[in-house]
């Protein structure tokens, strides 16, 4: 017989890390415009990078941040 | 959080409401018929925890008192996710006045007070604003039948609001950018604007500057030549004034005024004629006989007057030296033809040295040729009348003298009385010689002393006036400088040494310094004239290097005004670099959040469909497994039937609300999971509304097991068929405004 753990429908609901799926998603869009583009400006989009960093640190509460780390 | 107890008085249609002892864990249902009071309930936990209802907000508290009563009050008792116990109290009346206070259960003194306080301190406590409760632990059936509600949440939930959060705040600071490159743009070209105005003229600068140093020196150069003029004209006027004071105490001279006076005016006038000479020659050239003339003249006549005093000087000086040479203290005179008187002296001593010596030895041959004279006599009378005598006896025993000596000792005997005689005559001789040579020494002396006194006379001469010197040389015995002082005092001499004489020599100086200094002033005229001159020249071109200055100071003034609008223009350029920058790089952030919102989806849509997919079979008895939200947010399920996912318009109102109940279910543990509420509650107002029997059933059954966390769910009815799922079911009745009930 199960117990009542076992029972539960839900474990857990893991969140996406905001600053880590953006952060894939833009290296991996800076490495294809790298590749296709010779003239590509590079600095600029790590610049673009660093400012969601910035703004999302100051508009994700801390708490959620953690949560969305630890989930 | 958990709720505990809840005790309302006269908010909304209850008189009084008071849950105790409500169970933490399992189900608690709510049934009633309409209108009494079971959302009542729900809203009277959302007035306690956030000082507003769904349907009321914060500025309308008031109007959740009960009809008739002027205030109410609400306290909610829960255990937050921190595990300590809280009473949540909030009080308000018709007239506006609202209270809140949150206290730690076991404690008299409120943690915080006041409605603001209260509301943040909940949100920390727990872990959700009014929003997220309603979004995600309150279902109402008309959040079933709205899915913008869920969609609103789920992209919440997913980040996609954050990154539009974030898009937006890009967006407002490239427009609030742009705004500034307009107004960037408008600086630049009103400084641009502005410099080309000043039309600045390259080298305009340098012309200006380098035309005022010229005439800056002209200036000096004036100024300087004038400078000098002044002290040339003042050298001339000093020099002149100076050779008043040696022509004054020539004036106070005359028969009183000694050689050397007479000298040191002559070297005073001529230092300051000299001084008189080397002014005028500086200050106009060739001036110098007209002015110094008579002076110099003058002068020239006193100077060879003195000079022809010299010459009775040097006499003078040859006969005191021979008077020096006669007592011994100088050397031989050429014209010399005797002995000094040194000499005279020195031969003189001698001389009674020799006398001296002479006269000893005299002395001793008269003394020893007396006692030979004596022996010899004696020695003849006592052998010729005294041969018994002892002398008699010695001679003639121990002597062996006899009679027949008597002839040799008479010889003898008369031999050393005439040599006697001689010594005695040479020292009588002698001592009249040393007599005389001892006068003649004193009246050496005499003399000497006598010519020490010439001498001295001599040396004192000078000191005297010139008419005095004069007067004592006449007195000298000496011929050849009598002539000398005679010729000088007859010739040269004549204007110095009477008073008459010397006052008619001295009268035209007076008159000559005058001249002098007539002169003087002509020059000091004509050079003041030329510093005048010079002046008035110089005042001109002070005034071209006023005006001048002033043209440098308005093209410097335009130079740095140009320079500054340079720095403006390069300034505002970089801004204006700096600006563009920042929209590039906001434009390249909204780019790429815009990307990630598909991986963000794509993400949270497979969570959501893992979760999903372990509720929704429960509640649809295996029909519906689990569910997709595609980019439009739109919510599609898979059908085991079809195989196929389809829209939400494609089941019955049934279906739709259970696979809504899971989906909300799944949202609510997502929320708990993004806020780590712990243990918390859930209400589901009216969820079974198009459910049969059955449905409801299973639903009952299967949410007590959907999740750790969901601990307490409210579930509200208007009945239920089974009451025993409930931990605690409470009862309201339509005609009843009060509703006591408690748990076990």
């Amino acid at each position: 017989m199960a117990n009542a753990d076992d029972q539960i429908l839900i474990k857990e609901f893991r969140l996406s890390k905001l600053a880590e799926e953006f952060e894939i998603y833009s290296q991996a869009e800076i490495e294809r415009l790298r590749g296709d583009n010779p003239g590509f400006d590079e600095q600029l989009y790590q610049e673009a990078v660093a400012l969601v960093f910035r703004k999302l640190s100051q508009n994700e509460p801390h708490e959620l941040n953690e949560s969305r780390q630890r989930s | 959080m958990i709720i505990t107890a809840v005790h309302a008085k006269n908010v909304l249609r209850y008189a009084e409401l008071k849950l105790t002892n409500i169970p933490r864990r399992g189900l608690i249902g709510v049934s009633g018929s309409n209108e009494s009071g079971k959302t009542t309930i729900a809203e009277v936990i959302c007035l306690a925890l956030f000082g507003r209802t769904f349907s009321l907000d914060e500025e309308d508290i008031s109007k959740n008192i009960k009809w008739g009563e002027f205030g109410g009050s609400v306290t909610l008792e829960c255990v937050a996710k921190d595990g300590h116990a809280y009473h949540i109290t909030r009080s308000f009346d018709a007239e506006g006045h609202n209270t809140a206070q949150l206290r730690r259960s076991g404690e008299q003194e409120p943690l915080v007070r006041g409605i603001r306080a209260v509301n943040q301190h909940i949100v920390q406590l727990g872990g959700f604003a009014y929003q997220q409760f309603i979004d995600s632990f309150y279902l109402a059936q008309r959040n079933l039948a709205t899915p913008q509600i869920l969609q609103q949440t789920a992209k919440t939930l997913a980040g996609v609001e954050t990154f539009e959060r974030i898009a937006a705040e890009c967006e407002q600071d490239i427009h609030k950018a742009q705004e500034e490159l307009a107004l960037l743009n408008g600086h630049v070209a009103e400084a641009r604007r502005q410099r080309t105005e000043l039309n600045i003229q390259a080298d305009v600068l340098l012309q200006l500057t380098a035309e005022r140093n010229a005439q800056a020196q002209v200036v000096a150069g004036h100024e300087a030549a004038n400078e000098e003029r002044r002290a040339l004209g003042d050298g001339v006027y000093v020099a002149t004034a100076q050779t008043a004071e040696p022509v004054a105490k020539i004036d106070q001279a005359g028969t009183h005024t000694s050689f050397t006076q007479w000298l040191q005016h002559v070297l005073q006038l001529d230092r300051a004629i000299q001084n008189v000479h080397t002014a005028s020659e500086r200050a106009e050239p060739g001036s110098t006989p007209r002015l110094t003339g008579a002076l110099q003249s003058w002068l020239d006549d006193l100077r060879s007057r003195l000079q022809a005093f010299h010459l009775v000087r040097d006499e003078t000086a040859a006969h005191r030296s021979s008077l020096e040479w006669l007592v011994g203290d100088g050397e031989r005179p050429s014209t010399a033809d005797a002995l000094s008187l040194r000499d005279q002296r020195v031969l003189a001593t001698s001389q009674v040295s020799g006398v001296e010596s002479t006269r000893t030895r005299a002395l001793v041959g008269f003394v020893a040729a007396l006692l030979f004279m004596a022996g010899a006599w004696g020695a003849l009378w006592f052998l010729n009348h005294g041969p018994d005598h002892a002398v008699g006896q010695w001679l003639m025993q121990d002597l062996q003298l006899s009679p027949a000596f008597n002839t040799p000792l008479f010889v003898a005997a008369l031999l050393s009385s005439g040599l006697c005689l001689f010594c005695l005559v040479v020292v009588f001789v002698l001592s009249g010689r040393r007599l005389a040579v001892q006068q003649e020494t004193a009246h050496l002396d005499a003399e000497e002393k006598e010519i020490r006194a010439k001498i001295q006379v001599l040396d004192d001469l000078p000191s005297q006036s010139l008419s005095a010197e004069v007067a004592g040389l006449r007195r000298c015995d000496d011929a050849h400088l009598s002539l000398v002082v005679d010729q000088f005092a007859n010739g040269p001499g004549a204007s110095l040494l009477q008073a008459e004489a010397v006052s008619a020599f001295i009268s035209p100086l007076q008159a000559a310094l005058k001249t002098c200094q007539e002169d003087a002033q002509v020059i000091g005229e004509r050079i003041k004239t030329q510093i005048q001159s010079t002046e008035s020249t110089i005042s001109t071109t002070q005034q071209d290097l006023t005006r001048l200055d002033q043209k440098i100071e308005r093209e410097a003034a335009r130079l740095h005004k140009a320079a500054l609008l340079d720095q403006q223009v390069t300034a505002f350029q970089a801004d204006l670099k700096t600006k563009t920058r920042q929209i590039e790089v906001r434009r390249v952030a909204q780019k790429l959040l815009a990307g990630s919102h598909g991986r963000l989806f794509g993400r949270f849509n497979l969570e959501m469909r893992h979760v999903v997919s372990k509720i929704m079979p429960q509640l649809t008895d295996g029909r519906y497994e689990t569910m997709q939200i595609d980019k439009n947010l739109d919510l599609q399920i898979w059908s085991n039937e079809k195989g196929n996912f389809i829209g939400l318009n494609e089941i019955s109102g049934g279906t739709y609300n259970q696979v809504m109940l899971a989906v909300r279910l799944s949202l609510s543990q997502a929320l708990i999971a993004s806020s780590l509420c712990g243990a918390e509650f859930i209400i589901f107002d009216e969820p079974f509304a198009f459910f049969d029997a059955q449905r409801t059933r299973k639903t009952l059954e299967a949410l007590p097991q959907v999740s750790t966390e969901i601990d307490q769910t409210w579930i509200i009815s208007q009945h239920f068929d089974d009451v025993s799922f409930f931990a605690l079911h409470l009862q309201c009745y339509r005609d009843s405004d009060v509703l006591i009930a408690s748990g076990t």
